[in-house]
């Protein structure tokens, strides 16, 4: 993420870019998610759901606080 | 580079298009569900960093980043109740041996019900800030639908069609 380039006055394409490689990104991510809990008991699987879900409300919340 | 993104892309689209026609190996409804719960706040904590950075780089504003926060919060409120849901899954199955098929039901209604909605308003955001580049953003919206198709055919959505 850190090699795109963008301008003072971001255009809708460098915006449309950098979307596009994060959704990019995210669908890699979840294939690793995948392979990582694959072995994994369902206990434990449900463990890492709670961080991982806790985790996305507090992150969430911030964003939408303007924090 | 635009067209080397979008070949990229398109690539991404082919491959996920093919793990969902391919035979896996048979997982139960439950374990679908199981590993739906963490895959689906996986996938929101990425958006969430994405847009945290685009932030900080100045890509977009803290308005426009609170355009984001509001579906994501809405989103990750609505994992959390399903990742509880599937957990409270996991622990009858666990006492009774079996799996009931209308408490499986339920997991998957109310994915269907309350995690869809909210992940595609996030993905709508994305695509009214892309503005007049919105061939660019289209690719990547596919692919992640696409990606929410093939968790949602684990649980035996019935949102397939919201998703096409």
């Amino acid at each position: 993420m850190s090699n795109i380039t963008i301008s003072d006055d971001p255009t809708d394409k460098e915006r449309a870019i950098y979307f596009l490689k994060s959704l990019m990104e995210l669908i890699e991510n979840d294939q690793v998610r995948a392979d990582q809990i694959r072995g994994l008991s369902n206990d434990e699987v449900i463990a890492l759901a709670e961080t991982e879900a806790a985790k996305a409300v507090e992150g969430s919340q911030k964003l939408k606080d303007g924090v | 580079m635009t067209k080397r993104i979008l070949k990229i892309a398109a690539v991404y689209i082919v491959a996920l298009s093919m793990l969902m026609v391919t035979a896996c190996p048979p997982k139960d409804a439950v374990r679908n569900a199981i590993d739906a719960s963490y895959r689906l706040p996986g996938a929101t904590n990425d958006i969430i960093k994405a847009v945290r950075e685009a932030r900080d780089k100045g890509l977009i504003t803290v308005d426009q980043g609170r355009q984001f926060g509001e579906p994501l919060n809405d989103l990750a409120k609505a994992e959390v109740i399903f990742v509880g849901m599937v957990k409270a899954l996991n622990a009858a199955v666990k006492a009774n041996g079996t799996a009931d098929a209308a408490e499986v039901a339920k997991v998957r209604d109310f994915f269907d019900a309350s995690v869809i909605e909210p992940f595609l308003r996030v993905l709508q955001v994305a695509r009214v800030l892309s503005g007049d580049s919105i061939d660019l953003i289209l690719v990547g919206i596919t692919a992640t639908r696409l990606l929410l198709r093939t968790i949602g055919l684990g649980l035996g959505s019935r949102s397939q069609n919201a998703l096409r």
